[in-house]
């Protein structure tokens, strides 16, 4: 038996997701063969028929393919079968060719050198990395090597008929002394180690292993031994007798300041006139993270090229048995739902035995077990949980015809168990009875391990079916279309007009049925009303989804638009790559769906509710101060999108009031009377109204139609915010805007319950100030012509046409402000620049650092503008602020 | 066309509705409240019974629009003496009609298959694609004769979009020469197209429209319309006498806009907005204009109103029983005007607002 060193490297078994993906091209058939994403892969898949591989998902020891049904296959090894070169993955090829005067394995995982003969360069170099590299040296000048494939032999290079054999594997190497004849006396080979960055020590169990400087084991061995040629004998006919195998003696020394290992085969071993020549020493054997390995008993393991189960005799009273262990890595599975998995292997060449009802089991491994450390003695434990008998690639007939080729065993229950949590220590493979007596019922079953991989070998092979979630197509690309579907609902805005109340309903129903549509294609977090795809697989364009889910919402909301929409939704259609077919059906019919729970859900909010408001006649209630009615007096009654009602966060009366006329005469609506007289009147000096007071009024205002409105504003202002943002996601930016919908809403429903559901709905200033003879406050003086800085596109001054307490400006500004600086986790998370529609500040802009001094600003702008007391804005603050607090907290998470 | 040829006996009836019928105008201000416009009387709303709009009406009395199928989605519809033909979609799952002339052909965009926008006529059962005509969608907005006139929309290199009027004369498809984006809104018999191009692209956002410019195009010469003095214009209608409503800016905001009609000999005229905001949809031989009016320029609602007279404040059309009247787009030689209302539930009904019986 052969074993081998090499060195595990922490890169081997993890693919390179960030490489460049080789470019996707058609097959000679005209088929697509391979894409780098799932859902490309997949759309692919389904629409040719024809399963294709998901080339960014390539790794070491695993492909995995998009299947024409959905589902998603990974091919897995038990080691490492592909490199990446550059930007392909090529077959290991251990085959060693001369480069730089040195051989090295045209395609292996590991770096590993093998001189070319002479003396410059040591016998085998193992580089790690820059920095940690191993070397064994041969004493004395080395002869050209003669080539076998994966073999350097150099002959009589430790004595005459001692030849020294280096072959390359696919995560390392093997190095042997092969004697071809016995030698003359004890014998002993002394190899130099030059280990770079690592340290070379003997273990406790007698074996090797090479650490770095954190004490951590890059490779090791386990106590090293030989064996002679007997084994291998013709297996023909008959099952050979088994070989016998020498201890050997294993020390490292230092030797002229160098650490030396010192190898002293048993001299009896290789004196024993039954030990048949040539005899392999094997100085070191394998390490890797994942790989097969066959258990012996009473107390052996062997790794090589083969695998093998079944028995072997020794003699009349020794019967050795022995079991293959298998591992994979099946990390990826977990959470997948698997559909089939198989097992797969490839004869080794050494089968012989059949017997009735003898076959080879397969066991999913339940402990973990180090390749290392792992002999008969110390194999994991093992289920029959899921243990399945092999499918034999043909009926055995005679000891001496055991039909070869691919066993199959089927593990779906097992890779289930792995999807479902269960740990990944792979599979045991055993006989169904290990029948003890020597020489009766002899099996012995032999199949390529994950070392053959690199000469021409097959490696086993677990082959798991499953349905998965494809990846997000593109992080970024519906960021853009949440982006562009804002501009649409904000230029709607303009064409629709009105009071705010309605104008955010709308943009909530968009983003929300954005936001249910995205998330019903990723499920990445709790839906609002609907995950259309929850239980199943997740697929879709997510752009078209959000494209639909906008364009359906609006048309519905607004009728009369329908051919500008539609207009919009031909345009979005632009903004990205155009999906699959399948993918924009699908993404269509998810968008579509998303918008209609959202419709029907709002289809009896309450909001078309027809409401006469009939103004009430005290002192102090509100007053219409032009032609209009009161706008929107049933908006308070609205079902709220997050809150229980409009009245959950209602707003106590300001300076402790107890109602209308202790309002009046308090000192906070003395202060607050008296300091909008000044500063909010119409065309006000400079004195009381400074210039920047003046363009900050109207900055906020948006309260003409034509205008894009406080919620349009704001709206516009979260557009910003998320355009600064390189790596705002597709989901984020739908729940943002969400988020940002729904406590707007809410805001303006609850701005309107404090507005008209409660004792006191509070005059505006413009009426307060005409009659303040009659408000029972000897602190505040009427004047009969006063008007607010606030005016129509003629150039009239007017007031809004509902009552004052609390301001919707600052309401929606507070909601807004409380959701930024929630979402973003700081309140002064960015520096953004905000724009404005106001026909009265063209063009002017406002910077702000903190969310909360742009919602602040929000809220004062309304007594520059005379509309409003400061504590209309303050309390509409606090309310906001509690609506925003209610929502992030509770919804889209 | 939403609009109508000149007809001088319908014309003839029109006027004398309108002269028999005292609309409040500069000098009736109050018979409204501080100047919001009274409901006439000379019109009655019809519910047409349909879930849906009505977007176009010829002088027969056709009428183009679209229904709401089962799961809320937009069917092309033909109304014909009462009688509903489905006209179908080119194979994905929305249609509308948009417009009609005189011979019944209709006009409008339908998904495909592929979900894609392609524009269609159909005439006497006969569905037509017109595929995206050149662009990746293609927005038909009126039809005369045969003459199909829109928009399709097109993809810049720079990544920009923009639309392209277009104009589909048996069966060959003309761009109309025109720099930056551009959009047909209407055509008349005599084959002159209104419409309103971008004079120069992606200056001056946010407002999209601050250097939109109405024009009016004849036999390959465009006719720039010019302002109310703002930034921008916008054509909406265009009447067989070749005059044009719109909207306009009245300033350099952008934002402050009226609506607007203009004429070969007059040039661009305000209409009366009674110190609220007009938003003129279309007119017909004789000069009517229907459109949006809102008495107030803030936290109004706009109403479909209709103007006999440029020079006066339009009145409202009366809201259909049961419903809120909510769109106006278009009316016909006979002053019959289509339009869609809404109902309990935001159900929209498409309404048409016949002008009653001269005593």
């Amino acid at each position: 038996m052969a074993t081998a060193l090499s060195l595990a490297m922490s890169s081997v078994h993890t693919a390179s997701a960030s490489a460049p993906a080789p470019e996707p091209g058609p097959s000679a058939a005209g088929a697509v063969t391979e894409r780098s994403g799932r859902n490309a892969a997949m759309a692919a898949a389904r629409s040719q028929g024809s399963r294709v591989l998901v080339t960014d998902e390539t790794t070491e020891t695993s492909l995995t393919y998009a299947n024409p049904d959905g589902t998603f296959t990974t091919e897995m090894t038990s080691g490492p079968v592909r490199v990446k070169q550059g930007r392909t993955w090529k077959p290991i090829d251990t085959t060693l060719v001369e480069s730089d005067g040195v051989l090295r394995p045209r395609a292996a995982t590991a770096q590993v050198e093998v001189s070319a003969g002479g003396d410059e360069a040591p016998l085998i170099r193992l580089v790690r990395n820059e920095d940690q590299a191993f070397a064994l040296d041969w004493p004395a000048p080395l002869p050209k090597p003669r080539l076998e494939g994966n073999r350097a032999i150099f002959v009589d290079a430790a004595g005459p008929g001692a030849d020294l054999v280096v072959t390359a594997l696919p995560a390392g190497f093997r190095h042997d002394v092969v004697l071809r004849e016995r030698p003359a006396g004890p014998v002993e080979f002394k190899l130099p180690v030059t280990a770079e960055g690592l340290t070379l020590k003997e273990t406790e169990q007698g074996g090797l292993k090479l650490t770095d400087d954190k004490g951590a084991t890059v490779a090791a061995a386990p106590e090293p031994f030989m064996y002679d040629t007997a084994q291998k004998s013709s297996p023909a006919t008959a099952a050979p007798a088994a070989a016998d195998q020498g201890v050997i003696d294993t020390s490292v020394t230092v030797e002229d300041g160098r650490p030396v290992l010192v190898l002293k085969p048993d001299p009896e071993f290789l004196t024993d006139p039954a030990t048949t020549y040539p005899v392999t020493v094997d100085p070191t054997t394998t390490l890797t993270a994942l790989a097969d390995l066959t258990v012996v008993s009473p107390n052996a393991q062997s790794d090589g090229e083969q695998i093998t189960v079944g028995n072997s005799d020794y003699s009349s009273t020794r019967r050795e048995f022995m079991r293959a262990l298998l591992a994979f890595d099946t990390d990826a599975l977990v959470g997948k739902d698997v559909t089939d998995a198989r097992l797969e292997l490839r004869s080794g060449g050494f089968d012989w035995g059949c017997v009735t009802g003898q076959t080879v089991r397969v066991q999913r491994i339940t402990s973990s077990w180090d390749h290392r450390y792992t002999f008969w003695n110390t194999q994991p434990a093992t289920t029959t949980e899921g243990q399945q008998s092999a499918v034999e690639p043909g009926r055995c007939t005679s000891n001496s015809q055991v039909p070869t080729g691919t066993w199959t065993w089927s593990v779906t229950d097992i890779a289930k168990a792995w999807a479902g949590g269960a740990p990944g220590h792979g599979v045991m493979l055993r006989l169904v009875t290990e029948e003890p007596t020597p020489y009766t019922n002899q099996y012995h079953r032999s199949w390529q391990s994950s070392d053959s991989a690199g000469s021409g070998g097959t490696a086993p092979t677990l082959v798991v079916t499953y349905t998965a979630a494809p990846e997000p197509p593109d992080g970024n690309a519906g960021k853009a279309h949440s982006l562009y579907w804002t501009r649409v609902l904000t230029d709607a805005y303009k064409k629709v007009g009105g009071a705010p109340g309605p104008l955010s309903r709308a943009g909530a129903m968009m983003h929300g049925a954005v936001y249910d549509a995205v998330n019903s294609i990723w499920g990445q977090s709790r839906p609002y009303l609907v995950d259309v795809q929850a239980g199943r697989q997740r697929y879709g364009a997510v752009t078209t989804a959000i494209d639909y889910a906008a364009y359906t919402v609006l048309t519905e909301v607004w009728p009369d638009r329908g051919p500008e929409f539609a207009q919009a939704l031909a345009d979005a259609a632009t903004l990205s790559d155009p999906p699959s077919e399948q993918d924009r059906a699908l993404g269509e019919s998810i968008g579509v769906q998303a918008a209609r729970a959202m419709i029907n859900a709002r289809s009896s909010d309450g909001s078309s509710n027809a409401m006469v408001y009939t103004p009430g006649t005290r002192p102090g209630d509100w007053q219409p101060t032009d032609s209009n009615p009161a706008a929107t007096p049933q908006w308070g009654r609205v079902k709220p999108f997050a809150l229980a009602s409009g009245s959950q966060f209602r707003p106590a009366l300001p300076g402790g009031a107890t109602g209308l006329s202790s309002l009046l005469v308090s000192q906070v609506y003395t202060d607050n009377f008296n300091e909008v007289k000044r500063i909010g009147r119409a065309n006000a000096s400079t004195s009381d109204r400074t210039a920047e007071q003046t363009t900050i009024a109207h900055f906020w205002a948006n309260d003409l139609d034509t205008t894009y409105k406080p919620p349009g504003q704001l709206y516009e202002h979260t557009r910003t915010v998320v355009e600064q943002l390189e790596e705002q996601g597709t989901f984020e930016t739908a729940r943002l805007f969400a988020l940002v919908g729904f406590a707007m809403a809410d805001a303006g429903i609850a701005a309107w319950d404090a507005k008209y559901e409660t004792d006191v709905d509070l005059w505006r200033p413009e009426t307060a100030i005409r009659r303040a003879d009659t408000d029972g406050n000897p602190s505040t003086s009427p004047d009969t012509t006063w008007k607010p800085e606030s005016k129509r596109s003629t150039g009239v001054n007017f007031s809004p046409n509902f009552p004052a307490y609390v301001s919707g400006h600052a309401t929606f500004a507070g909601a807004w402000a409380g959701v930024m600086r929630r979402y973003f986790g700081r309140d002064d998370a960015l520096t953004w620049t905000a724009s404005t529609n106001d026909p009265f500040a063209p063009g002017a802009t406002r910077t702000f650092s903190s969310f909360s001094a742009a919602a602040q600003e929000n809220a004062l702008s309304r007594v520059y503008l005379g509309v409003h007391y400061r504590f209309d804005g303050t309390y509409g603050l606090d309310t906001g602020d509690k609506v925003a607090d209610h929502v992030y907290t509770n919804y889209l998470r | 066309m939403r609009h109508t040829r000149r007809t001088i006996n319908v014309l003839a009836g029109v006027l004398l509705v309108t002269s028999a019928v005292h609309l409040p105008g500069a000098g009736t201000a109050s018979a409204s409240v501080q100047g919001c416009p009274v409901t006439t009387d000379k019109w009655e709303a019809v519910d047409l019974g349909v879930v849906g709009a009505a977007l176009d009406i010829n002088d027969r009395g056709q009428i183009a629009g679209w229904r709401k199928g089962a799961s809320g989605e937009s069917q092309a519809i033909l109304w014909d003496k009462g009688k509903i033909t489905e006209i179908g979609t080119l194979g994905g799952r929305e249609s509308r009609a948009v417009a009609l002339d005189e011979d019944g052909r209709v006009t409008g965009y339908s998904d495909t298959a592929d979900r894609r926008t392609h524009g269609f006529v159909w005439h006497n059962g006969k569905l037509e694609d017109l595929g995206t005509l050149g662009g990746y969608a293609a927005l038909p907005k009126d039809i005369s004769q045969g003459t199909v006139i829109g928009e399709t929309r097109v993809l810049k290199e720079n990544g920009t979009r923009r639309g392209q009027a277009f104009v589909v004369r048996k069966g060959v498809r003309t761009d109309l020469d025109l720099t930056g984006g551009s959009e047909a809104e209407d055509i008349n018999r005599s084959g002159q197209i209104a419409g309103t191009h971008r004079r120069t692209e992606g200056v001056g956002l946010p407002s999209d429209k601050q250097t939109q410019r109405a024009f009016l195009w004849k036999d390959g010469v465009v006719k720039d319309l010019g302002t109310l003095g703002g930034d921008w214009s916008e054509a909406r209608g265009l009447n067989g006498r070749g005059q044009v409503v719109g909207e306009s800016a009245l300033g350099t905001d952008g934002v402050l806009q009226g609506g607007f009609v203009w004429s070969a000999e007059s040039g661009m005229r305000r209409i009366e907005d009674g110190n609220g905001l007009a938003r003129p949809a279309a007119i017909n031989d004789s000069g009517v204009i229907v459109g949006l009016h809102s008495c107030e320029t803030a936290y109004s609602t706009a109403y479909p109103s209709v103007w006999t007279d440029p020079g006066k404040a339009p009145a409202r059309l009366p809201d259909p029983p049961g419903g809120v009247a909510k769109a106006v787009n278009a009316v016909n030689a006979k002053g019959e005007i289509v339009g869609m209302a809404l109902y309990s539930g935001n159900q929209p009904h498409a309404v048409l607002w016949k002008p009653k019986p001269m005593n």
